[in-house]
C-alpha cells in the first residue's frame, strides 16, 4: 500500500475514535485536569451540605430556633461557596477545553489538511488503459487531478485554445497517463463517503430503537359516502 | 474585660457620631413607638443637638403616635425644642416639584403652550402620574435624605445632626436600602450615554437648557456620598425591632443577614410586647403564662444567637403608647434596661390616656 494512502488512514481511524468515544472524553477529562482538586472540593462541600440539611430538617425550628439559625446561616454560606467552587470549575474546565481543542487542531485537523492539499494529487493506484478508457475524460482528470479539475478543466481548454497563459498556473495540457490514477485526495473522499454510509445503514438498522405505530381507536365504523342510488330527498 | 453586650441603647443615645438611625422590621412590631422612643431618648440626653424623625412607611402613623399633624416639611414636636418629625407625602412632594418645574418654565419665557415639556406638567400631570408608582415613597425618602446632605454641606437652611427613620415593613426598607448601589450603577450608565451623546440629549429638553451632563454628575456624587456614609458604622446603624414569636425572629435574622450583605452595621435588636407574667403578682391569668412560657422560649434562642447584639427587651404595657408623655416614660427603658420587679408599676401608669 502506498505510503501516503496508510497516513491517511491513519489520520481517519485517529478524527473516527475520537468521534466514537465523544460521550467519554469529559470523563477522562476529568481524571487529569487541573479542576479535578477543585471537584473533590465541591463533592465534599455538597456532602456537608446534604448533611447539614438533613439535620436542620430533623430538628424543629421552634424548639430549637438558635440552632436551626445557625445551621441555616452555615447552609448559606456553604451555598454562596458552592456557587463559587462551580463557576470555578465550570471556568478552568473551559478553559481546558479549549487548549484541548486547540491540541487537536494542530495536531489533527491542522496536519491531516495540509497533508491532503500538500499529496493529495499523488497518485494511490493507477488504472489500466481499459479501465482508464471505460469512463469520459472529465471523470478520470476528477479521480486524478481532484475536484480542483472541475474548475481547471474548462479554463485549460480555453487558455489552450486562445493560448492564454499556456503552460502557467497548471494550465498545460495533460498527458493521457496522468489520467490513468486515482488521486489520494478522491481516494480519501471515497473512502470517507464509504465509512459514512456504513454508520448510516448501522444506525439505523441497529441503533435506533424502534418506533412503535401509532394506535388509532377504531370507535365508528367508516361511513360509506359512495353514491348508490339517484333518487334526491328534498327537505 | 468584660465581654458582655449591655442589654440597651444607652451608647446609641448619648452617640455624638451617628447621623443615620434606621428603625425597622416586621410589621406591627412597634417600630414605630420604637423609633419615637429612640428620637425622644436621643434629643433629652443632647439637649444641645438637633434630631429629626423621618417616616418612610407609606402609610404614616408618626402623628398618631405623637398625637399632633406632621407634614411634609419638618416641624417641631410640641413640648420639645430639639425634635422634629416629617411624614413624606409623596403626591404632595410631587405636587411642589410640577409646580416647580411649572414656574421655572415659565421664568425661561415658555406661557406653557405648544409641545414643550412645561406644558405636560400644567395641572399637576406629574404628580398624578407618577405618585402611584410603587417605590416611589422609597424614591421621595431617599431625595430627601440627599438634600438634607446637601444643605448640610452647603450650610443653608435648618439643619439636623441625626435623623432617625421609622422605615416600612421589611421590603419596602430593603429596597430603599438598595436605592444608593441601584442609582450608582443606573447614573454609570446614563453617565456613560451622556459622555456618547453629548450635546444633543439637552436639545430634546427643549427651552430649559439644562445641563444633563452637569446635574447627573451632581447627582452621582450625593449618591456617593449617601453610600459611604450608610455603610460607615460610626455614621449608620440599624436598629431591629420584633416580637418574641417565630415569624417576626425569623424575619429579622433574614433582614440582619441582608443588611450585613449591603455592609450596613446593625448591632441592636429591640424585643417588643414582652410579658414578663412571672413577676405579675396581681395578674396572674392562665394565657399570659402560657404566652410568657413561649415567649421566654424564644428569648433564651435570641440570647444565644445574637450574642454579640443589644438585645433590649421591652415589656407589653396596659395601654397604648400615644403621646409625649407616654413615649416619655416607655422610652427610659432603652436607655436603662427593664426591670420587671422594680419598673413593673410602670406599665400600668401608661394607661392613663392623654
Amino acid at each position: 500500500m502506498h505510503w501516503a494512502a496508510v497516513v491517511a488512514i491513519f489520520f481517519i481511524v485517529v478524527t473516527k475514535f475520537l468521534q466514537y468515544t465523544n460521550k467519554y472524553h469529559e470523563k477522562w477529562i476529568s481524571k487529569f485536569a487541573p479542576g479535578n482538586a477543585l471537584s473533590r472540593e465541591y463533592s465534599a462541600k455538597m456532602k456537608e451540605r446534604h448533611e447539614l440539611k438533613e439535620q436542620n430538617n430533623s430538628i424543629s425550628a421552634q424548639d430549637n430556633y438558635a440552632k436551626w439559625t445557625k445551621n441555616n446561616r452555615k447552609l448559606d454560606s456553604l451555598d454562596k461557596e458552592i456557587n463559587n467552587l462551580k463557576n470555578k470549575i465550570q471556568s478552568e474546565n473551559k478553559a481546558f477545553q479549549a487548549h484541548l481543542h486547540k491540541l487537536k487542531l494542530l495536531t489533527l485537523t491542522v496536519p491531516f489538511f495540509v497533508f491532503k492539499i500538500v499529496y493529495g494529487k499523488t497518485p494511490i493506484y493507477k488504472l489500466n488503459s481499459s479501465t482508464s478508457t471505460l469512463f469520459p475524460t472529465f471523470v478520470t482528470g476528477i479521480w486524478s487531478q481532484g475536484w480542483l479539475y472541475v474548475i481547471l478543466h474548462p479554463l485549460r481548454t480555453i487558455s489552450q485554445k486562445w493560448h492564454i497563459m499556456e503552460g502557467k498556473f497548471g494550465f498545460s495540457k495533460l498527458d493521457a497517463m496522468a489520467l490513468q490514477s486515482v488521486s489520494l485526495g478522491i481516494w480519501i473522499w471515497a473512502l470517507m463517503n464509504v465509512i459514512n454510509g456504513t454508520e448510516f445503514i448501522v444506525n439505523q438498522l441497529f441503533l435506533t430503537p424502534k418506533m412503535e405505530a401509532p394506535a388509532f381507536a377504531n370507535t365508528q365504523e367508516e361511513k360509506n359516502l359512495d353514491c348508490t342510488d339517484n333518487n334526491v330527498i328534498l327537505d | 474585660m468584660d465581654l458582655t453586650v449591655e442589654p440597651n441603647l444607652h451608647s446609641l443615645i448619648n452617640s455624638t457620631t451617628h447621623k443615620w438611625i434606621f428603625v425597622g422590621g416586621k410589621g406591627g412590631v412597634g417600630k414605630t413607638t420604637s423609633s419615637c422612643s429612640i428620637a425622644i431618648q436621643m434629643a433629652l440626653n443632647q439637649p444641645n443637638k438637633q434630631f429629626l424623625l423621618i417616616s418612610t412607611d407609606p402609610a404614616h402613623n408618626l402623628s398618631d403616635a405623637f398625637g399632633e399633624k406632621f407634614g411634609k416639611d419638618a416641624r417641631k414636636v410640641s413640648g420639645m425644642n430639639n425634635l422634629s418629625c416629617m411624614e413624606i407625602d409623596p403626591s404632595a412632594a410631587l405636587k411642589d416639584m410640577n409646580d416647580m418645574a411649572v414656574s421655572r418654565a415659565n421664568a425661561n419665557g415658555n406661557d406653557g403652550q405648544g409641545d414643550d415639556l412645561g406644558s405636560l406638567l400644567q395641572g399637576g400631570a406629574l404628580a398624578d402620574l407618577t405618585g402611584s408608582i410603587p417605590g416611589i415613597d422609597e424614591a421621595l425618602s431617599f431625595m430627601e435624605v440627599m438634600k438634607h446632605i446637601k444643605r448640610q454641606e452647603q450650610g443653608e437652611g435648618e439643619t439636623f445632626d441625626t435623623v432617625i427613620f421609622d422605615t416600612a415593613p421589611t421590603g419596602h426598607t430593603l429596597r430603599f436600602l438598595q436605592l444608593p448601589n441601584t442609582l450608582s450603577k443606573l447614573l454609570e450608565k446614563f453617565g456613560e450615554i451622556t459622555n456618547k451623546l453629548g450635546p444633543m440629549l439637552n436639545s430634546f429638553m427643549g427651552a430649559g437648557n439644562v445641563d444633563i451632563s452637569g446635574k447627573l454628575n451632581d447627582l452621582k456624587a450625593n449618591v456617593e456620598t449617601i453610600k459611604q456614609q450608610f455603610t460607615d458604622p460610626d455614621l449608620t446603624t440599624f436598629v431591629c425591632v420584633c416580637i418574641s414569636e417565630f415569624l417576626s425572629l425569623y424575619e429579622t435574622e433574614r433582614l440582619i443577614q441582608e443588611l450585613i450583605s449591603y455592609d450596613m452595621d446593625v448591632n441592636s435588636i429591640i424585643v417588643n410586647q414582652l410579658l414578663f407574667a412571672e413577676n405579675d403578682q396581681e395578674h396572674n391569668c392562665k394565657r399570659c403564662q402560657a404566652r410568657w412560657k413561649m415567649q421566654k422560649k424564644y428569648l433564651d434562642q435570641i440570647d444565644e444567637l445574637y450574642e454579640d447584639f443589644h438585645v433590649i427587651k421591652m415589656p407589653l404595657c396596659a395601654g397604648e403608647i400615644r403621646g409625649l408623655n407616654n413615649l416619655t416614660k416607655f422610652s427610659q427603658f432603652l436607655n436603662k434596661e427593664y426591670n420587671p420587679a422594680s419598673d413593673g408599676k410602670v406599665i400600668y401608669e401608661l394607661e392613663d390616656k392623654e
